[in-house]
């Protein structure tokens, strides 16, 4: 499902003395299949952006078109975009639709008239992917569970209508480091096997480069960069003046680069391939 | 002395429990506050805390209103609460939006109005608990440079935290794994053996782990640097040497 | 959604309205409310709808903010004004078709009550958009004093009133989230049979009440490390006394309470 925003932009309250404008004549599109980072500070406009391809809110001007759905009021069955597109809200318990664990999951399914009779194997299933244990939890209270449980329930609730769109609002916040690299490399393993279109929100950059196929970056509802992972080191300054914090990597890198006979290229992203080049670079230098 | 506490598992430890029992906090010593373990509200006014979720500290409708809560709570007068709103609203920049509702404020800058609403009490300690988790790089980052100028004007700083990559700054880190100190050091000493850490469920940061994998390989001489730039120089000085 | 609700909401002016002193508010108000549901006529609601724009318009808020205010509890008054129209049936009879039956009675109440609860929240937002957290606490507490000598702990109810004001705002953010996260998961508030709106909306109802109890449990911590006691006295950092615009609003007060009971007598 492709995704494209044309000259698109969004007031908050419009008409009220609370107004502001969210999105200023936005345009971009997103191919099907990629996994997206969309990178702003506060109030840049990444909620925004995220609710209107679910059709949570409707452009003030321009033209949203998600697969064959045009993001409008009258758009005909538009409820039933959402469950081609699953969001995963940033805080999880704002999304609790049911009584327990199997019930939330479930919901999806259940709404969207999804055949029912399996519907026990595919939450077992669904749970199972997202690293949850069935039997443990599935009868247990949402609000029971600890917050990283809490995203996975989130996410199995998300997918388990199959859908073509995955956004995730900053899924991590909160969440301890190695609650981060575990629901991130969930995500990442269900990207490279079922080619879903991810957008992933999020204010660490460490995330994006080592998740995302394509970073964008919003300021005050622009697109102010639109870069690959591998050109971030070219173009720290966009992302610092959009309000986003360089990695210890980058700067690592970046102070190296200053320094050093031979340069580590822009392109070494992963610590694996940075602790090679550097082992490289010493036995290259003692050879001299 | 600005200590970081790293809970392996997320544990609030509420203030009026805190100095007894086997709470770490113990370590404070009591007669560093100059006052009994009986009397609570005088630690509650020495020992401030700045939690996780601005939102759920502020109760002002107004900006002023929120930080002169605190001391209308203890009995400071109108005058001295004047002059300590002016202070402290223009160390965080808030004196512009004074009159403005806390709810429209940024989530930093809601953060910002929690720590000025603790420091308008002039606590002699400051406990910070998860306070970064729910904030921007950017503003966590204004949040550490806060911290540590703080304990340069002489607050003792807890850091209670997952981040292990802001701890450069203390002078002393704590460990914590199921309710019992597992580690404890200097950060110096507790990079220099990161198994232990690793037992304890935390990821050393970016350069420790750079560091470590390089050693692994061989490279003894990298021993020393646990920061970014420490590592810039180590390797440089070891990629040039004759 | 909830962005056009104005309860709550506080904005800084220096009008004659945000100057009154917060306890001739409060009591003004108060007054003007027993005032609203006393009236049987439509004239005098008139008259007290009159003089509640009027002081809108003296408080400097836009009509254009008020317009936005009432689109938003349309819906409510709407429902009301039916209901009363369809089930009271005093007075003579004026149309009937099926089983429904209009009653003169029926038609006056069914402006009655919806200009009563309209001008019941107005007046209110009146009172929080010009009076802060602050202002009404001390007013709230002051006014209430008296009621401390029977045991009632008029002090902590303040209080808890301008906090519940305060977080109004957040609540509703919060609602707004909620209501968008429940679609984004095909709960059918917008679209559906009447069971299932019904069942989204108490949904709804229920995740909103738990999360506000869990973010009560975690400010009351809040409260007492920044050394909130409860009952105890506290120093008003800013005392309020009564001034010459306190004493034009109470001669305003008076001659609508004159005029209210001269037209019902």
């Amino acid at each position: 499902m492709q995704i494209s925003f044309e000259n698109v932009s969004y007031w908050h309250a419009r008409g009220n003395p609370f107004e502001h404008r969210a999105l200023n004549r936005i345009s971009l599109d997103i191919p099907p299949g990629q996994f997206v980072a969309v990178m702003g500070s506060a109030g840049s406009g990444k909620t925004t952006f995220a609710q209107m391809v679910n059709g949570l809110v409707f452009p003030h001007q321009g033209e949203v078109k998600v697969g064959s759905y045009r993001i409008i009021r009258k758009q005909k069955d538009l409820h039933l975009l959402r469950s081609d597109v699953g969001y995963v809200f940033q805080y999880p318990e704002h999304q609790v639709v049911g009584e327990n664990v199997f019930e939330d999951i479930s919901y999806g399914l259940q709404r969207f008239h999804h055949e029912e009779k399996h519907l026990s194997s595919l939450v077992r299933q669904m749970m199972e992917f997202v690293g949850l244990s069935y039997e443990e939890i599935k009868n247990r209270s949402p609000f029971r569970l600890s917050r990283g449980q809490m995203r996975r329930v989130a996410l199995a609730g998300a997918l388990i209508t199959n859908p073509k769109i995955l956004i995730l609002d900053e899924p991590t916040v909160a969440l301890d480091p190695k609650g981060r690299i575990d629901l991130l490399s969930l995500i990442k393993r269900l990207h490279e096997q079922e080619r879903i279109t991810i957008i992933y929100i999020t204010h660490r950059l460490e995330e994006a480069l080592e998740y995302a196929e394509r970073i964008v970056v919003l300021e005050q509802g622009k697109v102010s960069a639109d870069m690959k992972p591998c050109e971030v080191l070219a173009r720290l300054q966009d992302l610092c003046r959009a309000g986003i914090v360089m990695t210890p990597q980058l700067h690592f890198m970046r102070e190296a680069n200053k320094i050093l006979p031979i340069r580590i290229p822009d392109h070494v992203m992963k610590e694996p391939q940075l602790i090679d080049h550097i082992i490289n670079l010493f036995q290259k230098s003692w050879e001299e | 002395m600005r200590i970081c506490c790293f809970t392996h598992s997320l544990r609030l430890i509420p203030i009026g429990v805190m100095l007894v029992g086997n709470s770490p906090l113990k370590l404070l010593r009591l007669e560093l506050l100059g006052c009994c373990e009986n009397d609570l509200w005088e630690i509650r006014r020495m020992v401030g805390i700045v939690f996780q979720n601005p939102d759920l500290q502020l109760v002002g409708n107004t900006i002023e209103d929120d930080i002169a809560f605190s001391l209308e709570n203890i009995g400071v007068s109108p005058v001295e609460i004047d002059k300590r709103l002016t202070v402290v609203m223009d160390q965080f920049q808030l004196y512009p939006l004074k009159n403005q509702s806390p709810h429209t404020l940024s989530p930093g800058q809601k953060q910002k109005l929690a720590i000025a609403g603790v420091l308008a009490m002039k606590p002699k300690v400051v406990i910070f608990d998860e306070a970064s988790s729910m904030q921007s790089p950017k503003d966590a980052q204004e949040l550490y440079q806060m911290m540590s100028d703080l304990h340069k004007q002489g607050t003792i700083i807890v850091q209670i935290t997952h981040e292990m990559e802001d701890l450069y700054g203390c002078e002393r880190i704590i460990v914590l794994q199921d309710g019992m100190v597992k580690l404890e050091g200097k950060p110096s000493e507790i990079f220099a053996n990161t198994s232990m850490m690793k037992e304890a469920g935390l990821i050393p940061p970016f350069a420790v782990r750079i560091r470590d994998a390089l050693m692994e390989s061989g490279y003894e001489e990298i021993r020393d640097a646990i920061t970014p730039d420490q590592l810039v120089k180590q390797i440089c000085k070891s990629a040039l040497k004759t | 959604m909830f962005e056009y609700l104005l309860i709550g909401r506080y904005i800084h002016k220096q009008s004659f309205v945000h100057r009154l002193d917060p306890r001739t508010k409060i009591i003004g108000i108060c007054l003007f409310i027993l005032l609203i549901f006393v009236t049987n006529s439509i004239s005098v609601l008139i008259v007290q709808s009159a003089v509640l724009l009027v002081l809108f318009g003296i408080a400097h808020l836009s009509f254009y903010f008020l317009w936005q205010g009432l689109k938003g509890v349309f819906p409510l008054i709407t429902f009301v004004g039916l209901i009363s129209l369809v089930s009271y049936q005093e007075g003579y009879l004026i149309w009937s078709v099926g089983p429904i039956e209009i009653y003169s009675e029926g038609i006056q109440l069914a402006i009655l009550l919806p200009a009563r609860f309209s001008l019941l929240i107005f007046s209110t937002s009146l009172l929080t958009l010009t009076t802060s957290s602050t202002e009404l606490a001390f007013g709230f507490a002051r006014v209430l004093r008296p009621l401390q000598y029977l045991g009632f702990p008029s002090e902590q109810f303040s209080f808890m009133i301008t906090v519940s004001i305060r977080f109004i705002p957040t609540f509703l953010e919060e609602l707004d989230i909620i209501v968008k996260a429940q679609t984004a998961r095909g709960s059918g508030f917008n679209q559906g049979n009447m069971a299932n709106r019904m069942k989204s909306f108490v949904s709804l109802i229920v995740l909103s009440m738990l999360l506000t109890l869990r973010r009560a449990e975690q400010l009351a911590l809040a409260l007492e490390s920044r050394c909130y006691r409860g009952g105890v006295e506290r120093n008003w950092r800013m005392t309020h006394q009564m001034g010459w615009r306190d004493g034009i609003a109470a001669i305003a007060i008076l001659f609508l309470i004159m005029i209210t009971i001269i037209y019902e007598l």
